[in-house]
């Protein structure tokens, strides 16, 4: 193979250095200049929050223990709340409230990191894209503590926005307790209010059952009669006594025959009254029953009516003990350095893979060379 | 070898350069040295080099049928009969690959005597071969499983080619750099053995990130191999079950170790001892 020894010409400056520049040189170049010179600070504010509930006192918390003792997770509510931060409705409401789209397209931004830039589009999808970028949300599996770091062009950007977002994740909390609470009492409304309805029935059709038989109350109207017998009872065996003595001392007095009468009209009237609290259709006790099963109703029917009102009163209190709120544990604060980019480490970063790239190649090439060479 | 001779990368096409010469050389060593080792290892007796595919597949299938008959319980939510047919295939390319680049540049410099043929050729055609087989192999296992209704369909092909190529990649370049390293120092290849097999339980083989406590899934994602296992079986069972790999990083992975495996071998061609 001769031509390896041919004398180089004049053109071969790029065949004999071409890989060195163009993997190596030249990249490193660029990073070099993009990373000192280009590249915007990006400021970060982080806050750290957790959501607890009020519940969860004395054997709860035994369980919870013993249960998180394998797996150390979150709770169901740090998750949504992570979620609902990292979300679209969370970006509309900041870019409608806080002015997102201008906090990222501050001047001070690099022409790869503002959005949108000359290679994204500038629709929902990508914002939402470059939202995920530049809001993060970590849950700390051990402690359940949730971190938001937002990052931004300006150090006051990013403390108002993740102020905003804590904002908005207390909100997300408040309207979860107020659908927690409003499922847990939508139930019981609805027992109650059958129950009183019920209630409210059978009153209803008491009262038309007295209209109908004229009587307000069995038992009463029984003792009542009862109490009128005895009286006239009492009475004729006075009148029945006054009469025999008559009888027996002055057996012509004039008295006799109208005492006589006296004593035929209470006994009539004894048995009259005897007659309308038993036997026949329109007596007391035929309708006695059909009173008290009436009444048996509605005892039971207060009762219920008594009962669901407690458990409502139970779901409530149960509701308002398991009030989740957002605890702040770090304020979002005001950063005075830069944490992004990182400069020195994507330079770095940069020239090793570069140079790995390089050795690789030029080792290729020369074991394919090889091939030939031999 | 000679680093420093002119790279034609740019060269004009007439006359072809040496690199250009030298690679459309380099494929035809490459098929050609996969067709020796597949006939070498396996000749033409009974099956042939089909027990290139029939190795792993009777592992596979033994294995399988081992844990169905014994009602294993590996505490995951998907059946036992694809994730072993996953696990094992991909555990047996990393296997392979890597065990067969050891000491591949000692047992084969007889070779060298053709000029044509580079140690790199060697190992490149050798890891090349268990990819393709082991791949066939799965999926001769796959397709009537699949019909009988004992594996779900597949899910992700891109997902599961990707991850079985990058995989393949990863274990390639570790495999190169213990071709070199064996070559170059005697301690180096005394501890392949232990290493591979302590390596194990980060290789994902046998249980599924999914499965993992979260603090436990975010340190055995830093494992390249979890990764390509993750990403193997996002191919085949629906996303529900795998946690999230990275592509990127795996492929990261597998790139730094042949930037290092490469000049590595490159250096150690001088260093073999020819037997």
């Amino acid at each position: 193979m001769t031509e390896r020894f041919a004398a180089p010409s004049p053109e071969s400056f790029l065949r004999r250095y071409g890989l060195h520049l163009f993997t190596f040189v030249i990249p490193v170049m660029f990073s070099g200049l993009y990373f000192g010179v280009i590249a915007s600070d990006r400021y970060v504010s982080e806050a750290q929050f957790v959501v607890r509930s009020s519940a969860g006192v004395g054997l709860d918390s035994a369980a919870a223990l013993i249960q998180n003792q394998g797996q150390s997770r979150a709770t169901d509510e740090n998750f949504a709340v992570s979620a609902y931060i990292r979300s679209r409705d969370a970006l509309d409401l900041l870019v409608e409230n806080e002015n997102l789209k201008a906090i990222i397209s501050r001047p001070e931004g690099d022409f790869l990191n503002v959005f949108p830039n000359f290679y994204s589009r500038n629709n929902k999808e990508s914002l939402f894209r470059y939202y995920k970028n530049m809001v993060s949300s970590t849950i700390d599996g051990a402690s359940g503590i949730t971190t938001i770091e937002v990052e931004a062009f300006r150090a006051e950007d990013a403390k108002t926005l993740n102020e905003t977002l804590l904002r908005y994740a207390e909100d997300f909390v408040n309207k979860l307790n107020a659908r927690a609470r409003d499922d847990a009492l939508v139930y019981s409304n609805l027992q109650v209010a059958a129950a009183t309805e019920e209630l409210a029935k059978i009153e209803n059709r008491f009262t038309q059952y007295r209209n109908e038989v004229g009587m307000v109350d069995a038992a009463r109207e029984t003792a009542s009669t009862m109490e009128s017998i005895g009286r006239l009872l009492l009475e004729l065996a006075k009148l029945q006594a006054n009469y025999e003595e008559t009888a027996a001392i002055t057996p012509q007095s004039p008295s006799l025959r109208a005492t006589q009468e006296r004593i035929n009209s209470l006994h009539g009237e004894v048995t009259r009254l005897r007659g309308r609290l038993a036997g026949g259709n329109s007596s007391i006790a035929s309708r006695l029953g059909e009173f008290e099963k009436l009444a048996l109703e509605r005892t039971l029917a207060a009762k219920t009516l008594e009962q669901v009102e407690l458990s409502r009163q139970k779901a409530r209190q149960e509701a308002e003990q398991q009030h989740l709120y957002l605890q702040t544990i770090v304020q979002p604060n005001l950063s005075d350095h830069a944490k992004y980019p990182r400069r020195i480490y994507y330079f770095v970063a940069t020239l090793l893979l570069c140079f790995m790239l390089f050795a690789t190649l030029r080792s290729l090439t020369a074991i394919a060379a090889e091939h030939v060479t031999r | 070898m000679n680093w420093r001779e002119p790279i034609r990368i740019f060269s004009d096409p007439t006359p072809a350069g040496p690199v250009r010469r030298g690679l459309s050389i380099q494929a035809r060593v490459i098929e050609a040295l996969m067709i020796r080792e597949a006939m070498g290892r396996f000749g033409h007796e009974n099956l042939g080099f089909f027990w290139l595919m029939g190795e792993p597949l009777l592992l596979t299938l033994g294995v399988m049928i081992m844990w169905k008959a014994t009602s294993y319980n590996h505490g995951g939510r998907v059946a036992i009969i694809p994730f072993a047919l996953t696990s094992y295939s991909l555990l047996t390319l990393w296997r392979h690959v890597v065990q067969r680049s050891v000491r591949a540049m000692r047992q084969n410099s007889s070779l060298i005597f053709h000029a044509h043929i580079r140690f790199l050729d060697i190992l490149f055609a050798r890891a090349l071969l268990e990819t393709i087989g082991i791949f066939a192999a799965f999926m001769i296992a796959y397709v009537p499983l699949a019909l009988l209704g004992y594996v779900p369909k597949i899910h992700d092909p891109l997902a599961l080619c990707g991850g079985w190529l990058l995989g393949a990649w990863f274990s390639f370049g570790f495999g190169l750099v213990l071709a070199g390293l064996s070559e170059i120092s005697d301690a180096a290849e005394r501890l392949v053995g232990p290493v591979m097999y302590i390596s194990i339980p980060v290789t994902g083989a046998f249980y599924m990130v999914e499965w993992l406590p979260p603090t436990a899934r975010e340190i055995v994602m830093w494992s390249p191999l979890v990764n390509a296992f993750e990403m193997f079986r996002s191919g085949m069972f629906p996303a529900e079950y795998i946690a999230e790999w990275d592509a990127p990083y795996l492929a990261l992975c597998a790139f730094v170790l042949t930037a290092i495996g490469v000049p590595l071998v490159h250096y150690a061609q001088t260093h073999v001892e020819y037997s």
